[in-house]
C-alpha cells in the first residue's frame, strides 16, 4: 500500500480511492473476467452441440457450419449477459460483504501501528471490491448457465419436439441466449 | 334282437366318451420382452397333445374374451396358439385358453347360433398360458428429468437472485 498521500493517477486523475470506488460501479470488466465469461460462454453454447448430434439425431459434419456460427452468436450474447448480470449483482454484494470484510482487515491488521486509518480504508475497499467481484463473476456465470440449460432443455425437447432438428437447434439456442441476453439489461427498479 | 342293439349302443356311446377323455398337454409359452417400440404384444403357446387313443385331432382355442380361433398345427402332436393385445390392455398372469376339438366347435357354433352360454359347452382339454408382461420404457422419460432437475437448478439461481438484490 502507498505513504498515505492523496495518490493521483496520472493517466485518469483520480485518486486511488476514487480509482477503487470507480471500479466498485464500473459496466466494465476486467480482462481476467472477460476471458473467464467468453471461455465459460463458449463451454456453455458448444454443449447443446452434443445434444442435438447425438439425442436429436444432427448429423455433425454436414451441419458444422451451422453450429460455429450458431455457437459464435449464443457466446457473445451469453458473455453480454454474463457482464450485465455481474454489475447488476457486483454492488449489492459488496454492500453486503462490507461488515464482514472490515471486520476481517481490521482483525488482519490488528493494532499495527504504521497501517494508518487511510490507508486501512484503502485496503478494506480493495478488499471488498475483489470479494464481490469475484462473487458477482461466479454467481452470474452460474445464474445464466443454469437459465440457459433450462430454457434450452424446455425449448428441444418440449416445446419444439416435433420440428425438425435444423430448426429445433436454432430456435432453442438463439431464444435461450437471446432472452438471457435480452433480460440481463434491464434495471433493477428497487 | 332289442338286447343286440342295447349293447352296441353302450359300447358305441363309451367308445365317444373315451376319446374325449383323457387328453393332456405339456405347454411352453413365449410372450414379447421389450414393448418400446412396438404397438402390440404378442403371446405364443405351443403345446404338445397326448391323448390316449393317439387321435390328433384338429382343435380350436376358445379365448376368455369369448373370442373362437383356430389352433395351427406346427408338427406331430404339436400345437401352436398365438394371440396380440394392445400394449396398454396388456397385463400379465395366467390365460386359462379352453381347447374344443371339431363336435366340440361345433357345439360352440351351435350355443353361439342360440345365444346361449359358450362356456357352457363342454372343452376336451382346458390349458393355462402363462404370460409374461413386457419392459415399456423407463418410468419417468430422461428428457423430464433433465427438465425437472435443470428447472429446480434454475428456479434456485433466480430466487438466490432476487434474495440478493433485494
Amino acid at each position: 500500500m502507498g505513504s498515505g498521500k492523496q495518490q493521483k493517477v496520472q493517466s485518469s486523475g483520480f485518486t486511488k480511492e476514487e480509482e477503487l470506488l470507480l471500479q466498485d460501479f464500473s459496466r466494465n470488466v476486467s480482462t481476467k473476467s472477460a476471458t473467464i465469461f467468453y471461455g465459460n460462454a463458449f463451454i456453455v453454447s458448444a454443449l447443446p452441440i452434443w445434444l442435438f448430434w447425438r439425442i436429436h439425431n444432427m448429423d455433425l459434419w454436414p451441419s458444422s457450419i451451422l453450429f460455429v456460427l450458431v455457437t459464435a452468436a449464443s457466446t457473445y450474447l451469453m458473455a453480454t449477459a454474463y457482464k450485465n448480470i455481474k454489475f447488476q449483482l457486483k454492488h449489492k454484494i459488496a454492500v453486503r460483504r462490507e461488515e464482514a470484510v472490515t471486520r476481517e482487515v481490521n482483525r488482519q491488521l490488528g493494532d499495527d501501528k504504521k497501517v494508518t486509518r487511510k490507508e486501512k480504508d484503502e485496503r478494506i475497499l480493495w478488499k471488498k471490491n475483489e470479494v464481490a467481484d469475484y462473487e458477482a463473476t461466479t454467481y452470474s456465470i452460474f445464474y445464466n448457465n443454469a437459465i440457459y440449460l433450462a430454457i434450452i432443455i424446455f425449448i428441444s425437447f418440449f416445446l419444439l419436439k416435433n420440428a425438425t432438428p435444423f430448426v429445433n437447434y436454432i430456435f432453442s439456442i438463439g431464444i435461450a441466449s437471446g432472452v438471457l441476453a435480452l433480460f440481463s439489461t434491464s434495471a433493477q427498479t428497487n | 334282437m332289442q338286447r343286440q342293439t342295447l349293447v352296441l349302443c353302450l359300447i358305441a356311446l363309451a367308445c365317444a366318451t373315451g376319446a374325449q377323455a383323457s387328453c393332456k398337454a405339456t405347454l411352453t409359452a413365449f410372450s414379447t420382452q421389450d414393448a418400446t417400440i412396438l404397438t402390440q404384444l404378442a403371446h405364443v403357446a405351443e403345446f404338445t397333445l397326448q391323448c390316449s387313443n393317439s387321435a390328433q385331432p384338429s382343435l380350436f382355442a376358445e379365448f376368455p374374451c369369448g373370442k373362437v380361433v383356430p389352433v395351427a398345427k406346427v408338427g406331430d402332436s404339436k400345437y401352436q396358439v398365438s394371440w396380440v393385445e394392445d400394449i396398454k390392455q396388456g397385463s400379465s398372469g395366467n390365460v386359462l385358453v379352453r381347447l374344443f376339438d371339431e363336435d366340440g366347435y361345433a357345439n360352440v357354433r351351435k350355443a353361439q347360433r342360440d345365444g346361449d352360454k359358450v362356456s357352457s359347452v363342454k372343452s376336451l382339454l382346458d390349458i393355462t398360458v402363462p404370460t409374461k408382461s413386457a419392459y415399456k420404457g423407463p418410468w419417468i422419460k430422461a428428457e423430464l428429468l433433465a427438465a425437472v432437475l435443470v428447472g429446480g437448478v434454475a428456479y434456485f439461481a433466480f430466487t438466490t437472485k432476487s434474495k440478493v438484490q433485494s
